[in-house]
């Protein structure tokens, strides 16, 4: 008869939930955002190459025009970044983030795109996971076998 | 694979002997043989020239010096970082905890967590934190105060997570640099040179002593260009202007390298018991020796994450500092602890090479024993 050959005995219930684990965090999509990344927020991901201030060291917010007229629950409107401070019965400042410093970029321009990025995260991740498996395991079957135990 | 980085093998052995070789024409300068043949001189040497460089590369490169900084010495400041705070010294058993949970947490955070996972992150920073003054032998009173003042700072960092980043990213290197100093001083070793200097530097860049030194054209790799210039800009206050945003800039680089520079060689000066560097068998050895059969896979580990974070991108970078973030909080623990035991100082081990590998069993059991 034919026999599987696969880890046998070692494949118990126990360790399957690593596993599923595993496979529960790869399946979910991700984002590839650490926000505290050292350090940083993280809210830029323009790696995608369609940002035209990927090189854009420094923000700013700049006042795009001021409405005389109150407008009620005010929202103006402004596309991209712009900001609109909601108030009644005092002019209605519309501001708007610019770019006020840029970085020289050097090198080629294979940064990954938004999905190759997703991809490479759960493939870091799932190497991270494997590793913990691999060591996991390792420690396991150093241990002394013990016996089942019976049922009498 | 772990006949590769056995003590014993033939390329450690060649490595060995190129180093003998170098040592031998270097020490035929007077100079250079002071420095290698005496710790005080040779510490004073790594502090001048680990405080030059990274003055250097803050003002003039500010941006590189983050990219390679996390890219060749990134893994492996982590390593040494929880070799010199958990493995040689003692850390309680919830702090190692809050540690294992970080990295959970940084994996969840990949998966979109967003501001819960920084949350989490400063609760578990706080954990950590007072479980080292609640296990210090610091009087009653102190503890207590201590562990309010972490449960009052705690509550800012919660309702304001970009608060507690800004303010996590420069606490991180100067904690650093607090730790190298409390520990040389403790050992009787020089540490004012690096105390000092880095002060002045510090108070320097940021009152605006330095800016004419700065660069005016930051360069930055293209493929890692987001992540680094999000890490570059999280280093200051949002709105901050073009002047304050380059001091914050100066300061964070300036920090980062230095505090890489302190795990990876300064501290491992000051905790080798023998007067002169070890050779690469013995070093590895003594790796060995600390981390068991966990050895071997970090290795791999950090020859591994310097290429993926050189050339994989933002994607390897985030990834990278998600999973690492734990770290942060295990080093506040860490000076946390020590500066607590300052003035009753816990039984010191009589071996330096302490307790992790015989606790965990990570090692062969007869290392194990030699280790206990």
């Amino acid at each position: 008869m034919f026999k599987l050959p696969g880890p046998g005995p070692r494949l118990r219930p126990r360790g399957l939930w690593r596993v599923l684990l595993a496979y529960a965090l790869l399946c979910q999509p991700m984002r590839a955002q650490a926000n505290t990344s050292h350090h940083h927020l993280s809210g830029a991901d323009g790696a995608d190459g369609a940002d035209t201030d990927a090189d854009c060291l420094r923000w700013e917010e700049v006042v795009v025009s001021v409405t005389a007229t109150p407008a009620e629950g005010g929202q103006a409107g402004a596309a991209g970044a712009a900001g609109t401070a909601e108030v009644t019965g005092i002019p209605v400042v519309t501001t708007r983030k610019v770019c006020a410093e840029h970085a020289t970029l050097f090198g080629c321009d294979c940064a990954l795109g938004r999905q190759q990025k997703e991809r490479g995260s759960a493939a870091a991740i799932g190497a991270a996971l494997s590793f913990g498996l691999t060591i996991c395991r390792r420690r396991r079957s150093r241990q002394p076998h013990i016996p089942p135990r019976r049922k009498p | 694979m772990s006949h590769v980085v056995n003590p014993d093998s033939a390329w450690v052995e060649a490595l060995d002997g190129g180093r003998r070789t170098v040592l031998r024409i270097a020490c035929r300068l007077p100079p250079l043989r002071a420095v290698f043949l005496s710790p005080g001189p040779r510490l004073l040497a790594l502090q001048a020239s680990a405080l030059g460089f990274a003055a250097l590369l803050a003002l003039r490169a500010p941006l590189i010096s983050l990219w390679l900084g996390a890219a060749l010495f990134g893994v492996p400041h982590v390593i040494a970082g929880i070799r010199a705070t958990a493995v040689r010294r003692e850390l309680s058993t919830l702090t190692l905890g809050a540690a294992l949970a970080g990295v959970f947490v940084g994996a969840a955070q990949l998966c979109g967590l967003g501001d819960t996972a920084l949350r989490a992150f400063v609760a578990l920073f706080t954990l950590s934190l007072a479980a080292e003054v609640v296990a210090s032998p610091a009087a009653r009173a102190r503890r207590i105060a201590w562990v309010s003042l972490l449960v009052l700072a705690a509550w800012p960092a919660l309702a304001w997570p970009t608060l507690a980043v800004l303010v996590f990213s420069h606490l991180h290197g100067l904690g650093a640099i607090a730790y190298f100093v409390v520990c040389a001083r403790r050992r009787r070793l020089p540490a004012w040179l690096f105390a000092g200097g880095a002060v002045a530097l510090l108070l320097a860049g940021g009152a605006g002593a330095l800016d004419s030194w700065m660069a005016s054209t930051l360069f930055a790799p293209r493929h890692s260009a987001a992540s680094i210039l999000a890490e570059a800009g999280a280093s200051a206050w949002p709105n901050a202007t073009g002047a304050m945003f380059h001091r914050a800039l100066f300061l964070y680089a300036f920090g980062q390298s230095l505090h890489f520079a302190i795990w990876l060689r300064l501290m491992p000066e000051l905790d080798r018991a023998t007067r002169v560097p070890k050779p690469f068998r013995r070093q590895l050895a003594d790796l060995r020796l600390d981390f068991g059969r966990l050895a071997t896979p970090l290795l791999w580990l950090c020859a591994g994450g310097g290429i993926l974070l050189l050339f994989g991108g933002g994607a390897a970078r985030e990834v990278y500092f998600a999973l690492t973030y734990f770290h942060v909080g295990l080093e506040g623990a860490a000076l946390l602890g020590l500066a607590l035991t300052q003035k009753h100082p816990r039984p010191e081990p009589e071996s330096q090479q302490t307790s992790l590998a015989p606790v965990l069993a990570l090692g062969r059991p007869e290392r194990a024993q030699e280790a206990a």
